[in-house]
């Protein structure tokens, strides 16, 4: 058992109403476990958010376990949590 | 119908040297192979402009296009583009703006207007359907932009006019002058100055024609398919409709790219207070689309106290809390959403007024503008107060303004004494709030694009999002052509570029090609589609070679190529100028350019049809 | 029976619905020949969607002079009306009946222009990506901007326990 801080960001906060939150894990929990624990969590408002709701599947966005970047569609979302560790999760906005 | 859907079928010219209004028919080849939007922009200005013409002079054109999507309701067909050779760099620029500008010219019945000549005195322009007058605009020289929006559709009683002027940075020739219609702005590059130059104030203008697609049910089958793509998307369908652009700068922050006090370092200690999250719960009273748009990413603000209490709003964007806000030092959105309405108002692009602040902000903590030279303003990073004063003086080009009006490239050159490596310019023109150093593709794609330091043909969306390495150089030569592929096709059906995601952010797809079969009828096939995109590349590039623009010109800010990201997450990212060399070599290869000179080559020319290009440019 | 319902507070102003309407009654884009439009005021712009609001006793067949009325309720549908273009006189007393001004001219053929809720199934709705427009009677609209209502006291609430 272990505890891991994920931070939202952009309108993930505003899904969430939250900055951060803090998760219990599993001893060596997979990134992805963690995701969708947090969709179960948040429900269909947080879940609309990362993932696209025709293929289901997750949006392109990153999401860094401190300050390393795994991509949602091509990094290695089975990456092992360890206890202590920051989960930051940005979103899949385009334009500016 | 005309010959295909979607096109009125001809192009409008007026001559504002001799008054006079006239109707170029619109032929099947040019749409065909140039499609419009930038396409029609770029053919228009290549053909007619005579290479080193002062921009500012009676010679050069401005023309307003739109593409075949506009006046139908394909999401997003509300934008618009407008093509004019750039004041700030003389070189080919386009710059686009949501609403419902384009439209209205479309059911006008005019797919393009192409202004020419030079007034003598102050002129507004009304355009109903095919009837045009001259009018006499010494009321409305010196107003602001809303002002004289308000002032004509009252004079005039047509309460549905769309109306494209300029405000007083135009009149006086502010290089970075944006032309607005209702409160979008077609922003960068300096096309404000001359619609200025050519005294022209307002564009006025009212349709009333139908628009035509060939086969409304398979229309509407396409549009309805793509709607529900749109709605699903958690960036179109949730993110940009909660909290618009302004979201991205946390994001940009946490990856340590968000620009901050003229690109000194590229994260800010007051971003939490400058937030999309922030402005959605202080600010924003209104979400609003642009017409047939179901994004809806603008968001009105009110700021209902402290010192900038009163001012309303439409916008701030990300770009625009990006440049008054990071990269002056500014952590107050009231302050940003006034700068924002101000350059509206007064008619500047807030990416450039906010980077020419910044690079002066920088100029007078370094010692190298002295306080008499800037006016007696205390211009530290992040003093509100003198941001806002330096706002109103590219209004009045008065003291520093004068200086400052020139652009940072042209000022820096002014100034000397070392400036020149404050002046965050591509191909001078000042850099968007994205990061070069931090994202490779992004780097290449604008080093080698027509615009330089606009964000909107290399494009950073798909290393930010994680779909490609933004830390890596493999591949990156592939990307930026990619991106530039889809830039160019989106300006030119027009759609707006927060639909990336949806048709494909590094590919012609054949979402964009049954979107434009669907309202043409054209039959077009997808490699066709791919040469129209190298075409208008090509085209531009072209445009910028006969003015002397070489494979040397296609590089980064002398800041983003020398100095590594000082801090944060992406510590000592950068872009060094051998790097750089190398990825361009390979992207000229993609581009079949010839890698000595960075001009097309011949048999590139050739195979996209550009025979006059090729005679002019081998001679 | 269907009504359509107008959630002004959500719209945007994208005008999709001035887009849709005109193309499934005639075929084409052309805001000017549609019967449910955003009206614009001020800088930067502030602006609502205006269609007929399908009144129980309509105050345009009222005032119509024709025999039959040439605008009406179709009793099957129960909300926007219908016009009877051959028995129109094109005299206007419906325009000028309406307290809401959501009647106007049809720009070429010159009869009333008015929302017919494509006969019980309205296109525009299905284009309204911020919900404001609706389908259903009338208390479906005081229950959705109830919605929005909670909705906004639930944020309300769940602010005050975060801070």
């Amino acid at each position: 058992m272990g505890k891991v801080k994920v931070k939202f960001f952009s309108h993930l906060r505003y899904a969430t109403g939250m900055k951060e939150t803090d998760m219990e894990i599993d001893d060596g929990e997979m990134l992805i476990k963690l995701i969708e624990r947090l969709i179960q969590k948040f429900g269909s408002n947080f879940e609309d958010r990362i993932k696209d709701k025709e293929t289901g599947t997750l949006a392109p966005f990153l999401i860094m376990v401190g300050q390393e970047e795994i991509s949602s569609v091509n990094g290695d979302l089975n990456h092992r949590l360890s206890n202590g560790d920051v989960v930051s999760l940005l979103d899949p906005v385009g334009g500016g | 119908m005309w010959e295909y859907g979607g096109y009125a079928g001809k192009f409008l010219r007026l001559d504002m040297t001799n008054k006079k209004a006239s109707t170029v028919p619109l032929t099947k080849e040019m749409a065909r192979l140039h499609l419009g939007g930038n396409g029609f922009g770029a053919k228009i200005l290549y053909n007619e402009l005579k290479p080193g013409i002062d921009p500012l002079g009676p010679e050069n054109k401005y023309v307003f296009a739109s593409g075949p999507i506009q006046g139908t309701m394909v999401p997003t067909a509300g934008r618009s583009g407008v093509f004019t050779k750039s004041p700030l760099n003389g070189l080919f620029f386009d710059a686009y703006g949501g609403g419902s500008f384009g439209p209205e010219m479309k059911y006008a019945g005019w797919d393009a207007v192409i202004v020419e000549g030079q007034a003598e005195s102050p002129t507004y322009v009304t355009v109903y359907d095919d009837k045009v007058e001259f009018k006499d605009a010494s009321h409305l020289w010196g107003k602001y932009t809303f002002e004289t929006q308000e002032i004509i559709k009252k004079d005039l009683n047509e309460p549905k006019a769309q109306i494209a002027c300029i405000g007083p940075a135009g009149e006086k020739l502010v290089r970075f002058a944006c032309t607005i219609w209702g409160a979008r702005a077609a922003g960068r590059g300096g096309n404000g100055a001359v619609l200025g130059s050519k005294k022209l104030k307002a564009l006025v203008i009212r349709g009333t024609n139908d628009v035509e697609v060939p086969n409304v049910d398979e229309f509407l089958k396409t549009v309805s398919e793509q709607y529900a793509k749109i709605l699903a998307n958690p960036g179109t369908g949730k993110a940009l409709p909660s909290l618009g652009t302004p979201g991205v700068t946390t994001v940009q922050n946490q990856l340590g790219i968000l620009g901050t006090r003229n690109w000194q370092t590229e994260v800010f200690e007051g971003t939490e207070k400058i937030s999309g999250t922030a402005m959605r719960e202080r600010l924003v009273v209104k979400d609003k689309g642009c017409m047939a748009c179901p994004i809806y990413c603008t968001k009105l603000v009110h700021v209902k106290s402290g010192p900038y209490a009163g001012t309303i709003d439409e916008g701030p964007e990300y770009e625009t809390i990006f440049a008054f806000g990071s990269n002056c030092g500014v952590d107050s959105l009231e302050m940003i959403a006034k700068a924002d309405r101000l350059s509206d108002d007064i008619g500047v692009d807030t990416i450039s007024a906010g980077a020419v602040i910044s690079f002066a902000m920088e100029c007078y903590e370094k010692g190298i503008l002295s306080k008499e030279e800037v006016d007696g303003l205390d211009l530290k990073f992040g003093n509100q107060e003198a941001l806002i004063q330096m706002m109103h003086k590219f209004g009045t080009r008065e003291g520093v303004g004068d200086l400052l009006a020139e652009g940072a490239a042209r000022a820096a050159k002014k100034i000397g004494k070392g400036s020149e490596k404050y002046a965050i310019t591509i191909k001078d023109i000042e850099n968007a709030g994205h990061s070069p150093r931090g994202m490779k593709g992004y780097c290449l794609g604008m080093a080698t694009s027509t615009r330089g330091g606009s964000h909107q043909d290399g494009r950073p969306t798909g290393e930010r999002v994680g779909k490609f390495d933004r830390k890596i150089l493999d591949g990156k030569p592939e990307y930026a052509m990619g991106t530039q592929r889809t830039t160019t096709l989106q300006d030119s059906m027009c759609v707006c570029r927060m639909t990336e995601g949806i048709y494909g952010l590094t590919e012609v797809t054949n979402d964009h090609l049954n979107m434009i079969n669907v309202v043409t009828g054209m039959n077009l096939k997808l490699p066709e589609l791919v040469d129209i995109t190298d075409r208008i590349w090509n085209v531009e590039r072209s445009f910028n070679c006969r003015e002397g623009a070489r494979r040397e010109h296609d590089v980064q800010a002398i800041r983003f190529m020398t100095e590594p990201i000082p801090d944060g997450p992406s510590k000592g990212m950068y872009s060094p100028k051998d790097e750089l060399e190398m990825l361009k070599d390979k992207y000229y290869e993609l581009r079949g350019w010839d890698k000595t000179t960075g001009i097309p080559t011949k048999d590139t020319l050739k195979r996209l049809s550009l025979n006059k290009q090729a005679e002019d440019l081998y001679k | 029976m269907t009504m359509l319902l107008i959630a002004a507070d959500r719209c945007t102003g994208c005008r999709m619905c001035e887009l849709v309407c005109p193309l499934v009654h005639e075929g084409v884009f052309n805001p000017d020949k549609s019967r449910i439009w955003i009206e614009f005021e001020g800088m930067p712009e502030l602006f609502h969607p205006n269609t007929c609001r399908s009144c129980g006793k309509p105050p345009c067949a009222d005032a119509c002079p024709t025999e039959p009325k040439s605008i009406y309720r179709d009793e099957k549908i129960d909300g926007g009306m219908k016009i009877l273009e051959d028995v129109c006189i094109k005299c206007g007393k419906c325009i000028e009946a309406c307290p809401f001004a959501a009647i106007d001219w049809h720009p070429t053929k010159k009869t009333p222009l008015v929302c017919d809720v494509c006969d019980g199934d309205p296109e525009c709705v299905k284009f309204c990506s911020p919900n404001a427009l609706l389908t259903g009677g009338k208390s479906t609209l005081a229950a959705e901007m109830r919605k929005d209502y909670v909705g906004a006291q639930i944020a309300k609430t769940r602010e005050k326990i975060l801070k």
